[in-house]
């Protein structure tokens, strides 16, 4: 029971970040149905930018806390930048060209980016700089510290703004209009281009926060970081069901669970075959169940539109 | 003021022209519509207007040239267009769908109490995605959301289409009524008897181009369209 309880904390607080990460994917599929591959990368920049950052910082004696926020006041912008970018470049001029070009422009973006990453910051690992004094707190047995609870309540709040924002502003009702029908939208004079670029800035700053978190949470980073957390994230907004911010959100939740349990577990179950190293060969077997058995997702379900 | 006025207006898809040399103008206050078959080019002329089709030839409103500016940017002109197949945001609810019609100005909570005088049932169902009205509802549901927009000249492609009798008949007097109000009306039906009951002038369109313009009264007793488009 303590492993459970334990790996359920553990779990909750990776899947928050695939949760963050998750959202980028989903808003963009939701407005242009597009997988963003090079989501992914804008996580790794995001945790790179603020590693420079805080290394650079850290030996100035400020508190730790304050030496994370600038981190992540410096990528929030560069990582927000690097998304609007992206769409331009890489998105909008194949608007109306097949739907695999802009998947290979996605994938070749990423590649680039991974490169451009390891030419600026190097091939190795960047550690995190020791400026964060972590507290740890023993519930019954279970150990839960000081930087995944706020890694938990910072993406909670973060997801719930970007619930009202969606939900309850003009803003986020342009934003489901133009993904639901974009000519109309227009009629309407909802500048759809506008909109879209919104979306990938929003995405990609959820990114830099979920890159921060990442960097402080394993303590380090490199250029290829971005790779499989994009890839889980993906598989978590398509687990929850992809367009759906909801979704996105119960998706990385679940995919962190799923993952800390299996790594928890892994060694008793089969005997010492198979070790927590395995534990991501399960994210890809939950998404391979859910794809077989739900399709659409676990929120996903189409709405029926009449004529 | 002037109102609509387009002058050698041609819309191609491809290589396809749907759309070839049209010029017509609506008058403020005027109702006017464009009758003609399937497939005879009306609504691309609508959506050339609207700007979300490229077009060449010069579109004018309120002497205002329209071809330079983004489609988004012509509602705040006072164009306001309800699309073919009335194009409401399913998933939005009625009363979302009605807020993205004044997205593009800073409308009054009352406008939106008008519109429900107008359509009892869309307050009813005012918090249900419009995705689960009827066929109906959701073109009253357009239209209203159009009402919100409080546009100079309003444009209406197939309103009556895969609608009951008694839909179209209600549907069409409140068209009857916004123009009563001193909307100008620009209608496109292949319901040729309905749209020329409704307005002033009537433009028949075929394959693209504008063959005949006259009143509407004398376009109902002209033997060629009582015979193409009213089934005599």
């Amino acid at each position: 029971m303590e492993t459970f309880l334990q790996q359920l904390v553990n779990g909750l607080t990776l899947g928050s970040i695939y949760a963050l990460v998750a959202l980028g994917y989903t808003m963009v599929y939701g407005i242009l149905e597009l997988i963003n591959f090079a989501h992914g990368e804008v996580v790794m920049v995001g945790a790179l930018v603020a590693l420079s950052v805080i290394g650079a910082l850290s030996h100035l004696g400020l508190p730790g806390p304050v030496v994370l926020l600038l981190g992540l006041t410096v990528a929030a912008p560069v990582c927000m930048a690097l998304g609007f970018v992206i769409e331009r470049v890489a998105y909008r001029p194949l608007r109306r060209a097949p739907k695999l070009a802009p998947l290979i422009t996605a994938i070749g973006l990423s590649i680039s980016l991974q490169q451009i990453a390891a030419l600026i910051w190097g091939r190795n690992y960047i550690s995190f700089p020791a400026v964060l004094s972590i507290d740890s707190y023993n519930l019954g047995g279970v150990i839960i510290t000081s930087l995944q609870l706020t890694i938990m309540g910072l993406a909670a709040l973060i997801m719930a703004g970007l619930l009202m924002l969606v939900q309850k502003t003009s803003l986020g009702r342009a934003m489901r209009a133009t993904a639901q029908n974009p000519a109309v939208a227009q009629l309407m004079g909802v500048n759809t281009d506008q909109i879209i670029s919104f979306t990938f800035v929003i995405g990609s700053a959820l990114a830099a926060v979920a890159g921060v978190m990442v960097a402080a949470y394993y303590s380090v980073g490199n250029y290829t970081m971005g790779f499989m957390l994009g890839l889980k994230a993906f598989t978590a907004a398509v687990l929850g069901g992809i367009g759906h911010l909801k979704g996105a959100m119960l998706g990385g939740l679940l995919l962190g669970v799923v993952e800390a349990l299996a790594a928890g577990y892994m060694g008793d179950f089969t005997g010492g075959v198979f070790g927590s190293n395995y534990k991501d060969v399960f994210a890809f077997l939950v998404l391979i169940a859910v794809l077989v058995f739900h399709p659409n997702g676990l929120l996903g379900s189409r709405a029926r539109e009449k004529v | 003021m002037s109102g609509l006025m387009i002058r050698n207006v041609s819309v191609h898809y491809g290589g396809i022209a749907a759309v070839q040399d049209v010029s017509l103008e609506v008058s403020p206050g005027e109702r006017v519509c464009v009758i003609g078959a399937n497939g005879a080019g009306k609504s691309s002329m609508l959506k050339a207007i609207a700007g979300l089709v490229p077009s060449s030839g010069t579109i004018e409103f309120s002497g205002n040239a329209l071809n330079a500016i983004p489609s988004w940017t012509r509602v705040g002109q006072g164009l306001c267009l309800v699309p073919e197949g009335r194009g409401v945001f399913a998933r939005l609810t009625v009363a979302e769908n009605l807020q993205m019609g004044s997205y593009h100005r800073r409308a009054a909570a009352s406008e939106l109490d008008d519109v429900y005088d107008h359509f009892p049932r869309l307050f009813e169902r005012r918090t249900q995605p419009a995705g689960t009205l009827s066929g109906g509802e959701q073109q009253m549901l357009a239209i209203g959301r159009a009402l919100m927009a409080k546009p100079k000249l309003l444009m209406l492609d197939e309103p009556s289409m895969g609608l009951a009798p008694l839909m179209v008949e209600k549907i069409f007097a409140v068209i009857g009524d916004i123009a009563k109000s001193g909307v100008t009306l620009l209608l496109v039906e292949q319901n040729a008897r309905l749209a020329l009951g409704l307005c002033d002038r009537a433009y028949v369109m075929e394959t693209g181009r504008v063959v005949l313009t006259d009143s509407a009264a004398h376009c109902l007793s002209n033997p060629l369209v009582r015979s193409a488009y009213l089934g005599d």
